[in-house]
């Protein structure tokens, strides 16, 4: 039986800002106080994604004291895409605030599995050399960013001996954002998943998917 | 976690055991009969002008469109009156039966007394129309009148307070509720599955918002939509929960006893930072009072006594929160929110308030709108309100103050004082740029210490040169008296830059002032002379940075306030 589940890495990100917007205020957007689960998956995936492998995000660590900034911008209202000819942001503007984080610092341990679409040539050790070579030589497909686009991330293998800051803290987050889920094969209604998220010893420990599934409802 | 905490205290206020009703002021009772004929209008405005609150049935949220309340609503809606300059006939008719369609389905439904009167009432609307106006004419009606009725033999009890039209009210909502059953999420709030509310409830009394009411929760952009989701789907939250914490931030916000928020800061014009703690403390009423201050005496009391009367060991964790609100058009914007306990709380603000203590204020704390009026730039809109945010933030933290503060506080030092009181100008400004300093980080910069009055200890060049210029200002006054431009009026900002370009000239000038002046002008002559001793071999720096700029407007102070503080025995100099 070929192995389906890589090792697990440990990442390292880090930025100047970071934006992980709360679905409840997301107009005028608020962020949450630590990166949420599926912002270091788009981490990763920046790094490295195949439609064979599925990343799934086991800890966030938090390295950097929580700090707070609050700046107010001039964006668009309604979206671009290839239906809209003409695209005017002065007749689509929007201004609106975001209270961001400042001076961020994490360490995302992570790892993935093989997913139905992988074929018989592939395996996970493939994989995993790919994503180590790629962290270590600072590639990635795009540009990796801290929750919003324009917030970028500088992202490399963590050091083997850094530690969380605050280690003694331990307190709830509230309900967190999980991930999206798209339905079996991507055809469902796309619904957002929660977990209740808790920051242990400077941890911000992430259930497995499955779980999160269970506690939303299952899955439909 | 800020829904959650808001969440929480309406549900410990008790406002959530009955989630059909809502409180809302209802300034007049109209009591009729069973044929419907109005008996008396009464109305419930005490001396103050606040009409009394009742729970009624929830108000729908009202937009532009036409919406009615149940049994309750105000006077555009039940007697189609209202200020005939803004309201179109025509809309107040769709108002009136649309208020009538809702009780014709309720007596229906219900076959209850008291609302087939109401009913009757409002069938023959016009007939008694006369009659009201009677008892109170037409131009004192401005529409946004709530008015209640009661049923005569319930003496009373409103109707809409009867038995079978809370039952049928609770059914019709829950009837609803279950409509979007089908779609069943994790409430962000609470974490039970429920559907979700499509809009929240509205926030008023928020600065910068529309007057009808501001959401916290929305998306009325298509670009703040993901994944096709509309409106409240986009942020799953059940309908109790959108109500609890929107009810929680309407009563923080509300007007209160002589304030402007009940538990709430105004920053400027345009922001507004309302706290809570976890169990009722009392707390943040004195805080409030404490920023707010209505009047210095007061705030005086407050900051003195109960913060530490308040010493029960376990109000210190008690948690505390703190939110910074301020309005965009329809969406509410939430600029900061802090969590923290009663304990942190209470000790940064005691340390803020001896940060701004100085020389001539001691006893007596600045509130907050007032430091920010004293750096307001002149003739013109208030500062941007993030200052204002920043600074009451940094106050509440620990925190050090922003630095446009500093930069602001001496621009204002520089304009000649023309404007309002100049003693409590400079005197506030100081204070402001005293507690900056005070404030700084430590690390890297020379010791900035400051005290509240005159250190003449303190040997930094900037002190002494703040100090100079407070005495030559006094040479200059007690050569020639009160002048139209003093020394001060067209000095004190290149001073302050630039002391290499204007103190070689001003000691030229003091000579002469030191000739002319008497007896006095000799002793300030010997205190001259020893504050320049203090000064590196009379070279005097170029240029000053904007924290050394702050040392000399507080050696200025100090220096200034000795003089008033009249001569003691212990500041006269001796001779060098």
């Amino acid at each position: 039986m070929m192995k389906r589940e890589s090792g697990r890495f440990r990442v390292r990100a880090r930025g100047p800002v970071a934006c992980f917007t709360r679905p409840e205020m997301k107009a005028e957007r608020v962020s949450y106080e630590v990166m949420t689960p599926s912002a270091a998956r788009g981490l990763l995936e920046a790094v490295l994604w195949k439609p064979s492998i599925r990343w799934h995000v086991h800890e966030i660590a938090v390295l950097a004291p929580i700090q707070w900034t609050s700046f107010r911008r001039n964006e668009v209202g309604s979206r671009a895409s290839p239906k809209v000819r003409d695209f005017y942001v002065e007749e689509r503007r929007a201004q609106r605030n975001t209270v961001a984080l400042r001076d961020v610092d994490y360490v995302v341990t992570c790892s993935f599995a093989l997913t139905g679409r992988a074929g018989p040539e592939e395996n996970v050790r493939k994989f995993e050399e790919m994503f180590e070579r790629r962290l270590e030589r600072g590639q990635s497909f795009h540009q990796p960013y801290l929750g919003c686009r324009e917030f970028v991330a500088e992202v490399e293998p963590a050091p083997p001996v850094l530690r969380a800051i605050q280690p003694e803290v331990d307190r709830p987050l509230g309900l967190m954002f999980y991930d999206f889920d798209y339905g079996p094969n991507g055809q469902l209604s796309v619904r957002p998943l929660f977990f209740e998220a808790r920051l242990k010893g400077g941890v911000l420990h992430v259930p497995p998917r499955d779980e999160v599934l269970r506690a939303n409802g299952g899955t439909p | 976690m800020m829904l959650q905490a808001l969440y929480t205290l309406a549900r410990e206020k008790g406002w959530l055991e009955d989630p059909d009703y809502e409180e809302h002021s209802v300034h007049f009772l109209l009591r009729v009969d069973d044929e419907g004929r109005p008996l008396s209008l009464e109305s419930t405005v005490d001396e103050q002008g606040r009409a009394k609150a009742l729970r009624i049935p929830r108000l729908p949220r009202r937009t532009s469109g036409v919406s009615a309340g149940l049994l309750v609503d105000n006077a555009k809606y039940i007697l189609g009156l209202g200020d005939p300059e803004k309201e179109n006939p025509e809309r107040l008719k769709q108002c009136m039966e649309s208020f009538q369609e809702r009780v014709t389905e309720l007596a229906q439904a219900t076959g209850d007394e008291g609302v087939r009167a109401v009913l009757r009432f409002l069938e023959a609307r016009d007939q008694w129309l006369s009659r009201l106006l009677s008892w109170r004419p037409r131009e004192e009606w401005g529409g946004d009148e709530y008015i209640a009725f009661i049923y005569l033999p319930d003496e009373v009890r409103c109707v809409h307070e009867r038995e079978p039209v809370r039952a049928w009210w609770r059914a019709t909502r829950e009837r609803e509720e279950q409509q979007g059953e089908a779609s069943r999420v994790r409430c962000l709030i609470t974490g039970e599955l429920a559907p979700p509310a499509r809009l929240h409830p509205a926030v008023k009394n928020v600065p910068g918002g529309q007057s009808s009411g501001t959401s916290l929760v929305s998306f009325n952009e298509e670009s703040f939509c993901s994944h096709g989701l509309e409106q409240g789907s986009n942020a799953p939250v059940s309908r109790a929960a959108a109500e609890g914490y929107t009810t929680a931030l309407n009563w923080l916000l509300a007007r209160a006893e002589g304030r402007r928020y009940r538990h709430g800061v105004a920053l400027g014009n345009s922001a507004v930072t309302v706290f809570w703690t976890r169990t009722e403390t009392g707390f943040e009423d004195i805080l409030t009072s404490l920023f707010e201050a209505p009047d210095a005496q007061r705030a005086m009391e407050l900051a003195s006594s109960p913060l530490r009367g308040l010493e029960p060991a376990d109000l210190d964790t008690t948690p505390f929160y703190a939110v910074t609100l301020s309005g965009n058009n329809a969406r509410l914007v939430v600029r900061d929110w802090l969590e923290a306990t009663v304990g942190d709380i209470k000790r940064n603000v005691l340390r803020y308030f001896a940060d701004l203590k100085l020389a001539g204020n001691a006893d007596q704390p600045i509130p907050l709108w007032m430091l920010l009026k004293a750096v307001d730039p002149p003739g013109r809109a208030e500062l941007p309100p993030l200052l204002g945010t920043r600074l009451l933030s940094a106050a509440l933290r620990g925190h050090p103050f922003p630095r446009e503060l500093l930069a602001a506080a001496l621009q204002r030092l520089r304009v000649p004082p023309r404007d309002g009181d100049p003693a409590w100008n400079l005197r506030t400004r100081v204070s402001l740029i005293k507690a900056t300093l005070s404030r700084l980080p430590r690390s890297g910069l020379p010791s900035l210490e400051v005290s509240v009055s005159l250190d003449e200890k303190n040997t930094a060049v900037p002190y002494l040169l703040g100090r100079l210029f407070a005495v030559l200002e006094r040479l200059q006054y007690a050569a020639l008296g009160q002048t139209n431009t003093t020394l001060r009026d067209r000095y004190f900002g290149s001073a302050m830059a630039h002391p290499a370009i204007v103190f070689p000239q001003l000691l030229r000038l003091s000579n002469h002032h030191a000739s002319k002046a008497d007896e006095k002008g000799r002793w300030l002559e010997r205190l001259k002379d020893q504050i320049c001793a203090g000064l590196p071999a009379r070279t005097f720096p170029t240029t000053l940075g904007l924290e050394d700029q702050g040392l000399f407007a507080v050696g200025y102070y100090h220096q200034r306030h000795r003089f008033f503080e009249g001569r003691t025995a212990n500041s006269e100099p001796t001779a060098a």
